[in-house]
C-alpha cells in the first residue's frame, strides 16, 4: 500500500544526502520529489560526508536515510555511514537505502554492509516507494 | 558528536529521563513523540515539561521567502552558542495535495555551524493545523527548554498571514525584510508588522536598505511612544555576518525588557492561551474528521442531505464529539 | 594591466552609464525588444525568396491535399510534439510535412546567407570542414598525474589532435587530496591535481605549443587556481604563454547551479571571479578560449535544448556587459568566447539549434553589444554527445546513439566533437570504448563525404523552419531571464534550480509511464542474457596515498612564510576590488595548494547555499 496523505496516518520523515563531493544532484532531487509527493517529509541535505549525515540524523530523527552516490565512493564512504550509525546507536530504528551509479557486483556488498536496499539508476518511483514502505514495516517503524 | 546510547525499545519515561539530562539522541526521540505520538504519550511527556518554556527565551522569526532568515539564524545561533545551548527550529509548508513536505532549510545552515555541540537544529513541516505552525514545534520548544536550552530560535513558514502563529508562540518577535519594497507591503497586509518587536532589513549589500528602514521607523513611531521598548530596526548583510552581533544584542535586550516589565507575563499568557486553543481545536478537528469519514452520525446525515443548516446541526455534532471524548 | 583598465574606466564615465542604460533596456524590453529596435533598418530591405504566385498555388494545393489525402486523425494531430529525453517536448510541435509555406517570408541573403558571413547560419568558416576538420578531442583523466600522462601519450599516438583533461572530484570541488572531504574519491572520475608540481607531471613530454589543451575546470574559482597552475607549469617547462593554445571552462552557471558541493561561494562572487578570469586570460594568454559556456552539463542536469542556449547566452551577455563596465571594448575580448553544447536525441532540432545559435549570437554581439569585427560575431562551439541518453542496458546500443548524435553535430557545424563512449553508464571509458568513439568521428570524416559540403541541410523547409522556431524560443527564454534581472539574479532567487528540479521530475514520470521511450529499457526489452557483459574500468586504488605523500613532501620543501604572504596578498587585492588572477599566480608559484587558495576565496566571499524548494 503506497503512502497516502491521510492526516491520521503517521508521516514518514526521510533524510536524503549526496555522498561526498559528487556534483550531480538531479537524481537525488527527483527522489526527494517522489517521496514528498507520496506524503513524506523530506530533508534534503545536499553534499555531506558520513559524519555530517549521522549528525543530521541525530537531530532530525528521520525514519529513512537515503544516500545518493554517483562519484564512485559508495563502498568507501557508504560503509562509514552504516558504521557510524551503529556506533551512535541509531541504526536499528531506521531504514538505510543507497542509490546511484553502482556497479552490479557491488550491490550485494552494500546489503552485506547493512543497507536495507540498493537502487540502481533505472529504479522507478513505484519501486522506490514500495521497497521503502516494505522495509519500514519490516523494521517495525510503520 | 554526542556519546552513543544503547538502542532498545525503551519505555518513554526512560527516554525522557535521558533527554532531560541532555542526551541528544533522546531529545530527538522525544520530539518525534511529540510530533506524532498518541495522545497518551504526548500527555505523559507534557506533564513533565509543562511550564519550562517560561525559563527560556523563544525568539520567532518571520519574513518573506528569500529574505535570508536561514542565513541570519545560522549566524545568530553561532553567536548565542558561545555562551549557552541554543536550538533552531525551522518550518516548511506541507503540500496541500500530498501532505508531504520538502524541508530545505537545514541545507542552508549546516555548513556554517555544523559540529557545534551547543547548537541543535531540527526541521518541521507545517502540517495542516491552523496558523501554519504545528503544535509539535511549540511542544518541542518546551522540551528543549526543559533540557537546558536557554535560547530557542524558531523560523516560520514565510508566507505572510501564516506567520502570525509562530509569533504568538514566541517571547521575542523578529520580522525580517529585504530592501525590496514589495516585501514590506506584504508583511503589512498580513498583520505581521504590528506584532514585531525587532525589525531586520537584510541583504543590505544588494540594494539600498535605507528606504525600507525609514518606512519601518515611520510605522513603529506610534508604538515607540506608547511603550518603553524602542522597537529597533537593524540593517544586516547576513552573508557577511554584518549586523548580526547587533541583532543578537537587541534580542537579549528585549529579553531583559520583558523580564523587567510585566510584558513577559503577558507573552507567556498569550502562549498558554494559544496552546490551549490549538490543542482543543486540533483534537476536535481530528474527531470531526473521523465523524465525517464514518458518515453515520444522525446530525451529519441530515445536514449533508440539506435537511438542516450547519447552525442547526452543530449541537448534535458537538454532542457526538463529547461522547467520543468521554469514551 | 588591470589597474590601467580600471583607471581607464574612471576616465570614461560615459561607458559606465552606457552599459547601465543597456542593462536597463534589456531588463525592461528583453532581448527581443532590444533586437527588434536595432534590426528595424535591416528589416525594411528584405527580398522574399519564394514568389507570391508559387506560394499561392502551394497554399491552394495543400488545402486540398489535407482534405483528400489525410485521415481525420492525421489532420487533427498534424502538429505533433516529440517526447524525447532532455527534449523541448511541447514547445515546438512538429508538422507532418513542411513546405515553403512555413518559410513564406524568408529572405535567403539576410536569413540564411553564406558560410563565413553574417548571419553565419551556415557556419562560421567559408569552407568549414574542407578547410579545418572538426577537432577530435578526447577526454582523459584518472588517478595521479603520472597515470594520466601515460594515457595522454597513448591518445596522441593514435591520432588525437587535442586533449581534454578532466579532474577528480576533490580537485573540481577545490579540496586537496589529503583533505577529509577527499577521502575515498581521489583519482576516481578524473586526475588529482593539488599543486603546480602535479601539473608539470601531468604534461611531462607533451609539446604544449603544438597540442591544444582543454582543461575542464568547470568553475570560475577553480579555473583561476588550476589555470594558474597550468600557466606556471608551462612557464617552468620553458613555454611562453603567448604560444599556448587551449581552453578553460570558467562557467559561473556550473559553479552556482549545476554543481553542488559542501561549500559554495555566493553567485555574485563567482561572477566576479569569472570576469577576472576573462580579463586576465584574454590579455595574457591570447590564444586561449578563456571561457566555454557549458550548456552541456546544465542540460544533463535537467533542462531542454532551448533553456540550455538561453542560459549560456544570457551569462555571456552579462559577462560582456561587465567587461565593458571595466573599460574593455567588445571587439577586444569577444573573439575568444566559446560555447559547449550537448547533443541529444532530437536529431533535426539539434542541427537547427546550432544554426539558430550562430545567427542569434551574431545578432546579439553585433547589434546589442556593438561589436564590429567579424571574429567577435562568431559563435564557436564544442559539442559532446549526451551522456545521460546512454543506457546501462545493452550498452552496445549506445554506439548507435552516439553515432546519431555525432552526425547531428557534424551537420550542425560544430568546431569540435566528443562522442561519448558506450560504457558511459558504467564508468569512465576503457581504452577499447575510447577507441570506438574516435572511430565514429573518423568514419564520418573520411568515409561518408558529408564533410565535403557545407551546411548540406540548408534550404530544407523543415530545417529552416525549425531554425527560426528555435531562435524565437531561445529569445523568449532570454527575455524571461532578463525580466528577473539577469541570470545572476535568477540564480540567487532559485529560479534556475527550480526549473531543473521540475523538469527532471517531470521527465522521470514520463519515463516511468513510457511516454518517453528508451529502447532496451522501457520498450523492446531483451532477455538479460543477450546483453554481453562489458569490461568496466577500475580506478587505480592507491592514488590517494601517492598524492598524500607528494603533498607532505611539497609542504616540507616550500617556504611557509612566502606562501602565507602570497595568500594574504590575495585577500588584500580583493578588498581593493582588483582582479585576483595575478595574485593567485604568485601564490601558485610559491607552491600553495588548491585547497589553501579555495580557503582564501571562502574567507573573502563567504559561503552560500542555493534556495531549493519544490
Amino acid at each position: 500500500m503506497l503512502m497516502t496523505s491521510s492526516k491520521n496516518v503517521r508521516r514518514v520523515k526521510v533524510l536524503i544526502a549526496k555522498l561526498g563531493l559528487d556534483t550531480h544532484w538531479r537524481g537525488a532531487i527527483v527522489v526527494a520529489y517522489m517521496l514528498r509527493n507520496a506524503g513524506m517529509d523530506v530533508i534534503y541535505l545536499g553534499n555531506a560526508m558520513p559524519d555530517d549525515i549521522i549528525e543530521a540524523a541525530i537531530d532530525e530523527d528521520p525514519d529513512v536515510i537515503g544516500v545518493s552516490s554517483l562519484g564512485g565512493a559508495h563502498i568507501s564512504l557508504g560503509k562509514e555511514v552504516i558504521e557510524l550509525a551503529k556506533r551512535m546507536g541509531i541504526y536499528e530504528s531506521k531504514v538505510f537505502v543507497i542509490g546511484g551509479v553502482i556497479p552490479p557486483e557491488d550491490e550485494k556488498k552494500l546489503i552485506e554492509l547493512g543497507y536495507d536496499a540498493v537502487f540502481g539508476p533505472g529504479a522507478t518511483e513505484k519501486e522506490i516507494l514500495t521497497v521503502i514502505n516494505q522495509k519500514l514495516r519490516e523494521k517495525g517503524i510503520l | 558528536m554526542p556519546q552513543g546510547s544503547r538502542e532498545s525499545n525503551q519505555p518513554i519515561n526512560k527516554i525522557l529521563e535521558e533527554a532531560l539530562k541532555g542526551d541528544r539522541i533522546s531529545i530527538s526521540k522525544i520530539i518525534s513523540f511529540l510530533e506524532h505520538g498518541n495522545g497518551e504519550e504526548v500527555g505523559k511527556i507534557l506533564k513533565e515539561i509543562d511550564g519550562s518554556a517560561k525559563n527560556s527565551h523563544i525568539v520567532g522569526f518571520v519574513g518573506p521567502p528569500g529574505a535570508g532568515k536561514s542565513t541570519i539564524l545560522a549566524g545568530l545561533s553561532e553567536i548565542f552558542a558561545r555562551r549557552s545551548r541554543v536550538a533552531v527550529l525551522m518550518v516548511d509548508p506541507s503540500s496541500p495535495l500530498s501532505g508531504g513536505a520538502f524541508l530545505g532549510n537545514r541545507i542552508r545552515m549546516i555548513q556554517m555551524i555544523k559540529g557545534n555541540p551547543n547548537i541543535y537544529i531540527r526541521s518541521f513541516s507545517s502540517g495542516f493545523s491552523l496558523g501554519g505552525l504545528s503544535l509539535g514545534v511549540y511542544f518541542a520548544s518546551k522540551l528543549l527548554a526543559a533540557c537546558g536550552f536557554n535560547t530557542i530560535l524558531v523560523e516560520g513558514v514565510g508566507a505572510g498571514h501564516l506567520d502570525v502563529k509562530p509569533l504568538l508562540y514566541s517571547h521575542t518577535r523578529v520580522v525580517v525584510l529585504t530592501p525590496a519594497s514589495g516585501d514590506i507591503i506584504q508583511m503589512i497586509k498580513s498583520g505581521v508588522m504590528e506584532l514585531g518587536d525587532i525589525y531586520v532589513v537584510n541583504k543590505g549589500d544588494i540594494a539600498n536598505p535605507q528606504y525600507v528602514k525609514a518606512y519601518i521607523e515611520e510605522i513603529v513611531k506610534l508604538r515607540r511612544s506608547e511603550k518603553s521598548w524602542h522597537f529597533p530596526v537593524i540593517v544586516t548583510e547576513a552573508i557577511n555576518g554584518k549586523g548580526l552581533e547587533d541583532l543578537a544584542h537587541e534580542i537579549e535586550r528585549h529579553r531583559t525588557y520583558l523580564e523587567s516589565s510585566h510584558e513577559l507575563d503577558n507573552r507567556n499568557r498569550v502562549m498558554r492561551v494559544t496552546e490551549l486553543k490549538d490543542v482543543v481545536s486540533s483534537y476536535i478537528n481530528k474527531i470531526m474528521d473521523d465523524i465525517i469519514n464514518e458518515g453515520s452520525t444522525e446530525s451529519l446525515i441530515t445536514f449533508m442531505n440539506y435537511r438542516s443548516t450547519s447552525i442547526e446541526a452543530m449541537p448534535g455534532i458537538l454532542y457526538e464529539i463529547l461522547k467520543r471524548v468521554r469514551s | 594591466m588591470f589597474n590601467e583598465a580600471r583607471s581607464n574606466m574612471v576616465g570614461r564615465p560615459e561607458i559606465a552609464s552606457y552599459v547601465e542604460d543597456l542593462a536597463k533596456e534589456l531588463m525592461e524590453n528583453g532581448v527581443s525588444g532590444a533586437l527588434s529596435k536595432r534590426l528595424k533598418a535591416e528589416e525594411s530591405r528584405r527580398v522574399n525568396l519564394y514568389n507570391e504566385e508559387a506560394l499561392k498555388e502551394i497554399g491552394e494545393k495543400i488545402s486540398s491535399w489535407l482534405e483528400r489525402r489525410l485521415s481525420e486523425e492525421d489532420r487533427r494531430s498534424f502538429k505533433k510534439a516529440p517526447y524525447l529525453l532532455l527534449g523541448s517536448k511541447e514547445r515546438i510541435p512538429r508538422p507532418l510535412i513542411s513546405t515553403p509555406l512555413d518559410l513564406k517570408d524568408i529572405d535567403y541573403v539576410r536569413d540564411i546567407g553564406f558560410p563565413g558571413e553574417p548571419p553565419f547560419v551556415r557556419g562560421i568558416h567559408p569552407n568549414m570542414y574542407r578547410g579545418k576538420k572538426f577537432t577530435i578531442r578526447p577526454i582523459v583523466g584518472f588517478g595521479t598525474p603520472e597515470d594520466t600522462n601515460k594515457r595522454i601519450h597513448f591518445l596522441l599516438r593514435h591520432g588525437a589532435t587535442g586533449i581534454n583533461i578532466v579532474f577528480d572530484l576533490p580537485t573540481i570541488q577545490e579540496y586537496d587530496s589529503d583533505h577529509p572531504y577527499a577521502k575515498g574519491q581521489v583519482g576516481l572520475c578524473g586526475v588529482a591535481i593539488d599543486t603546480v608540481e602535479d601539473m608539470k607531471a601531468l604534461f611531462k613530454n607533451v609539446p604544449l605549443n603544438e597540442i591544444s589543451i582543454s582543461l575542464t575546470t568547470h568553475y570560475p574559482s577553480n579555473t583561476m587556481i588550476l589555470g594558474s597552475m597550468f600557466l606556471v607549469a608551462a612557464e617552468e617547462m620553458g613555454y611562453k604563454w603567448e604560444d599556448l593554445r587551449g581552453t578553460v571552462q570558467n562557467d559561473p552557471i556550473m559553479e552556482a547551479v549545476v554543481r553542488t558541493s559542501p561549500e559554495s561561494l555566493p553567485p555574485r562572487a563567482i561572477f566576479k571571479i569569472h570576469v577576472d578570469n576573462i580579463e586576465f586570460l584574454r590579455s595574457k594568454v591570447p590564444k586561449w578560449n578563456y571561457v566555454t559556456y557549458n550548456g552541456y552539463n546544465l542540460r544533463e542536469a535537467g533542462v531542454d535544448e532551448i533553456v540550455e542556449i538561453a542560459v549560456a547566452f544570457s551569462t555571456a551577455l552579462e559577462a560582456s556587459l561587465e567587461m565593458m563596465r571595466r573599460g574593455h571594448r567588445p571587439d577586444d575580448f569577444l573573439d575568444r568566447m566559446a560555447f559547449f553544447w550537448g547533443i541529444g536525441n532530437d536529431f533535426f532540432l539539434e542541427i537547427a539549434r546550432m544554426r539558430a545559435a550562430r545567427r542569434l549570437w551574431y545578432r546579439i554581439t553585433r547589434y546589442i553589444l556593438g561589436a564590429s569585427k567579424e571574429r567577435s560575431w562568431w559563435c564557436r562551439f564544442h559539442v559532446q554527445t549526451s551522456g545521460i541518453s546512454l543506457t546501462r542496458e545493452e550498452p552496445l546500443n549506445n554506439i548507435a546513439r552516439a553515432t546519431l548524435h555525432t552526425l547531428a553535430g557534424v551537420l550542425g557545424g560544430a568546431q569540435s566533437i566528443h562522442a561519448s563512449a558506450y560504457d558511459e553508464a558504467y564508468s569512465i571509458p576503457t581504452e577499447a570504448a575510447h577507441l570506438v568513439s574516435l572511430r565514429i568521428q573518423q568514419i564520418i570524416q573520411e568515409e561518408t563525404g558529408i564533410t565535403d559540403v557545407v551546411d548540406p541541410l540548408a534550404g530544407s523547409f523543415y530545417v529552416e523552419w525549425l531554425t527560426n522556431e528555435v531562435e524565437k524560443e531561445v529569445v523568449g527564454e532570454m527575455d524571461s531571464i532578463w525580466k528577473i534581472g539577469g541570470i545572476i539574479n535568477a540564480i540567487e532567487e532559485g529560479w534556475l534550480h527550480r526549473k531543473i528540479a521540475e523538469f527532471a521530475y517531470r521527465e522521470q514520470v514520463m519515463l516511468e509511464q513510457g511516454v518517453i521511450k528508451v529502447v532496451g529499457v522501457n520498450v523492446y526489452k531483451a532477455d538479460k542474457t543477450l546483453t554481453p557483459p562489458i569490461d568496466v574500468f577500475r580506478y587505480p586504488e592507491d592514488a590517494e596515498e601517492r598524492q598524500r605523500r607528494k603533498l607532505e613532501t611539497i609542504r616540507s620543501l616550500r617556504s611557509k612564510e612566502r606562501v602565507e604572504n602570497s595568500l594574504a596578498r590575495i585577500v588584500e587585492a580583493a578588498a581593493r576590488g582588483e582582479n585576483l588572477f595575478p595574485y593567485v599566480i604568485d601564490a601558485v608559484r610559491e607552491r600553495a595548494t588548491e585547497g589553501e587558495i579555495f580557503n582564501i576565496f571562502k574567507k573573502i566571499y563567504g559561503i552560500w547555499r542555493p534556495r531549493i524548494s519544490i
